[in-house]
């Protein structure tokens, strides 16, 4: 059964073509284009692996990352931390708690292997 | 020795010319006062030569009355009676100065010589008689008054029968006697007998007997002749002063009464000091009238020189020496006070000189301050150690807009801090403790001024803090436009920031979807899509780049980047980017030649920033680059503790004027824009050098290849 993963990002564009990126890489795709969407999402389908955009409308990134991290029954989902922003964005995601992140726009190798890692550990 | 200037000299001749003329006028009054005291000491003697000569004259004329005498008593007094009652006169011991005594016999021109006759028969005295007598000088005239009786007649025989009556002298006191019937004196005659020496007739008249003689032609019936005593007036004076001493005086008796009696002088009593005494005594001498029978004749007493006075203090010669030696003592004593005053006043004016050179110094040196203090843009102002404002300038009143009135004397707090005592966080304290400049820079609310305050501390001779100068400068628009440009690149920095987040954003999309129609995922493409995508691609990935590297520019321009510095070995790092490069250098047919000193221990570096300027400058040699070596090397420098390392290629090589643009950002040079570079690498290589206190520069040789350098510090 292929893993779920929730994208959580406020364009619209960049959701279709990670949803094609990853569906190809024979992932089953779930997406919110808002934070309170994808916190909600993230209870009730309980995905493999979330891929969370900090600049969120509604909840942003940083908080809907802690709030996961806080629930008890999402907090061992991991979070990898895809942003458009360069400002340090590694310290900023290990301060929110995330498990790692990647830099849009990402080179798609490396968002592939980045998120397979965490099934290989899995497996 | 200087010489004496024209003013000191006048002094020395004013003094010498006022004690001279004092002297003089000194040694004259006393001379006056000599000359009056002579004068009243010889005025106090006349008397007694005037008196002794009336004394004599009165017991001379006193004879003349004796011999009237005789005449009365007698009928006819004969030759021989005359000799007898001279003789018993003692005329040699009791009249001295009496030549004779002599009857001066009236004779008239009828009786001459019956007369003749009678005497040359006189018989009385001598038995011949007088044969050989005869009136004389001959000649019939019409009267003769003839010398007949003559007592002592030896000497005097001469004058036997000489006719008184031709001479006018004689003839004329014998009228007087005659008219007045008293003794009478002639005037001085000379006397033959005595060499012409000046002598006197005292005369009396002798009346016949029982004739009435009152009127004139009685008389001159009744005359019979003249009593006559013939005076040698030198010898009576010498008589009548024979005791007296004429060392302190000269006597002169003349019938001059003039001060320098020359004419008709009776009697002097030097005649060798005559001359010398009368001429330079003329204003001592005393003349004192004397009535000798009706004959004026004057008495003239002069003091000889030196006559002994009573002690006075008024010697004219004491006074004109002693005079001469006080003006000779005051004279040298005003030159020396003058060559005195002289050199003291040279030294004075010569220090005075020195002063108003030193003081023109001093002023201008004041001035000069005055001038820059007040010329400076700086406000300045000097403190006295507890505070106290002491100067201050133009630019701190203007500064603190107040008068210098207002700011001078008071306490520095109460001007700069607005406070009743000194304030806790006092620069002046800390600048007193450190015992240096201080500075710092506030915000003065109370201005609304940024102000940057230099304390400097005055020290005294013994290295106290005796001062503080304090250096205010209004920095408040350099503060402005500080932070305008530290605002101004901190909205650069974000919207460049914002910016790059917001065309990341599209670039995924664009990029994710050429890449996925590129590589086949949606389904197949034919060779000239793929073509179009992967250029496409190419491009998109050079955006990509520019956008990041825009972004890292622009965060280590506006220093925001914090660099990671840790320990770390150089070498490995230079290592492991050439094996990462390894791959594309292979592909290109380039050789690699590394080149690593060893002697490097770790320094300090931030990894990931100097791992991006190895990856530039690689990339760059190994992109110009189309055959050759790409030479790495590392060299420690010992002595300038730094560390470098070499990037050379065998590339194009870029040309002399393009090297000096090299670093800077959008400084695409020669043919870089073709290989798909942003422009900002070097820009950002050399921003991360400098941040590190490195250098980075670059050397060419075009046509034969380029040479990048960096240095860090090393130790």
């Amino acid at each position: 059964m292929a893993k779920k993963i929730l994208i959580i990002d406020d364009e619209p564009n960049i959701l279709r073509v990670a949803t094609i990126r990853l569906s190809k890489a024979g992932y089953e795709v779930v997406t919110a284009n808002d934070g309170v969407k994808g916190l909600e999402l993230a209870k009730t389908v309980q995905p493999a692996l979330i891929l969370l955009d900090l600049s969120l409308p509604e909840l942003n990134g940083s908080d809907v990352c802690k709030l996961i991290k806080m629930d008890d029954k999402l907090k061992h989902i991991p979070v990898i931390v895809l942003s458009a922003s360069a400002e340090s964005i590694k310290d900023k995601a290990l301060s929110i708690g995330a498990d790692d992140y990647v830099i849009k726009p990402y080179e798609p190798a490396e968002l592939l292997s980045k998120i397979e890692q965490y099934f290989y550990v899995k497996k | 020795m200087k010489k004496l200037t024209i003013r000191r000299r006048n002094i020395i001749y004013i003094v010498a010319i006022l004690t001279l003329t004092l002297t003089v006028i000194a040694w004259y009054n006393a001379q006056n006062i000599v000359k009056y005291e002579v004068k009243e000491y010889v005025n106090d003697h006349v008397d007694e030569f005037s008196l002794s000569i009336d004394l004599n004259t009165i017991k001379y004329v006193n004879t003349l009355y004796g011999l009237r005498a005789l005449f009365a008593a007698s009928k006819f007094v004969e030759r021989n009676e005359w000799k007898e009652y001279i003789t018993k006169l003692n005329v040699e011991t009791r009249f001295p100065g009496i030549v004779s005594f002599e009857f001066t016999r009236y004779v008239k021109q009828v009786d001459k010589n019956k007369f003749e006759y009678t005497v040359r028969n006189d018989t009385s005295l001598t038995p011949k008689g007088y044969p050989d007598f005869a009136v004389y000088p001959k000649g019939e005239r019409k009267e003769y008054y003839v010398v007949d009786y003559i007592e002592p007649f030896e000497e005097n025989m001469i004058v036997f029968g000489y006719d008184r009556g031709i001479d006018p002298v004689r003839l004329e006191a014998m009228k007087r006697a005659l008219e007045s019937g008293l003794p009478v004196a002639s005037k001085t005659i000379q006397l033959k007998r005595r060499n012409n020496e000046p002598g006197v007739l005292l005369l009396m008249p002798i009346y016949k007997k029982y004739l009435s003689h009152r009127t004139k032609e009685e008389q001159q019936f009744a005359i019979e002749g003249f009593v006559t005593i013939v005076i040698h007036i030198n010898q009576l004076m010498k008589t009548t002063f024979s005791n007296r001493d004429f060392h302190e005086f000269v006597l002169v008796i003349s019938e001059d009464n003039t001060n320098i009696p020359v004419n008709n002088l009776l009697y002097v009593s030097d005649k060798d000091s005559f001359d010398k005494v009368v001429k330079s005594n003329k204003d001592t001498h005393i003349i004192k009238p004397l009535n000798i029978c009706g004959q004026n004749w004057y008495l003239h007493l002069y003091a000889r020189p030196g006559v002994k006075l009573a002690p006075s203090n008024s010697n004219p010669l004491m006074v004109l020496l002693s005079g001469f030696c006080i003006s000779l003592v005051l004279l040298i004593l005003t030159w020396i006070i003058t060559m005195s005053e002289q050199r003291a006043v040279q030294l004075a004016d010569d220090m005075t000189v020195e002063l108003n050179i030193q003081n023109k110094k001093l002023q201008d040196a004041v001035n000069n301050w005055a001038a820059t203090y007040n010329a400076m843009i700086d406000g300045v102002s000097i403190h006295s150690a507890d505070n106290n404002i002491l100067i201050v300038n133009d630019a701190m009143c203007e500064l603190l807009s107040k008068s210098r009135a207002e700011i001078v004397g008071k306490k520095c707090y109460e001007i700069f801090h607005n406070s009743n005592a000194p304030i806790a966080l006092c620069q002046a304290k800390v600048s007193m403790s450190v015992l240096k400049t201080t500075h710092d820079e506030w915000y003065d609310s109370l201005l609304a001024k940024w102000l940057s305050v230099y304390i400097s501390p005055i020290f005294d001779s013994k290295g106290n803090v005796e001062r503080f100068v304090h250096v205010i400068r209004d920095i408040t628009e350099r503060k402005y436009a500080e932070n305008v440009i530290i605002e101004s690149m901190r909205v650069r920095s974000q919207f460049i920031s914002a910016v790059s987040h917001e065309l990341r954003t599209p670039l995924t999309s664009i990029k994710e979807g050429i890449g996925l129609v590129l590589d086949g995922t949606v389904g197949e493409i034919n060779a000239e899509q793929k073509e179009l995508l992967e250029i496409s691609k190419s491009d998109v990935d050079r955006l990509h780049r520019l956008i990041n590297d825009v972004l890292d520019f622009s965060k280590l321009e506006s220093q925001k980047t914090e660099f990671k510095i840790q320990e770390g070995n150089l070498n490995d790092l230079v290592k492991r980017v050439a094996k990462s490069m390894e791959r594309v250098i292979q592909k290109k047919g380039l050789d690699l030649k590394l080149d690593l000193d060893n002697s490097i221990g770790n320094i300090q570096f931030d990894y990931d920033r100097i791992t991006q300027v190895m990856n530039n400058l690689f990339n760059n040699a190994v992109k110009f680059t189309e055959q050759g070596t790409i030479s790495v090397s590392t060299v420690y420098d010992k002595d300038k503790k730094s560390v470098a390392v070499h990037v050379k290629d065998t590339g194009m090589g870029i040309s002399e004027t393009d090297i000096t643009k090299l670093f800077k950002e959008f400084q695409q040079v020669g043919t870089f824009r073709k290989t798909g570079g942003t422009g900002l690498g070097l820009a950002i290589s050399r921003q991360i050098i400098e941040g590190h206190s490195g250098k980075i520069w670059a050397g060419s040789v075009p046509g034969q290849g380029s040479e990048f350098v960096f240095t860090l510090p090393a130790g």
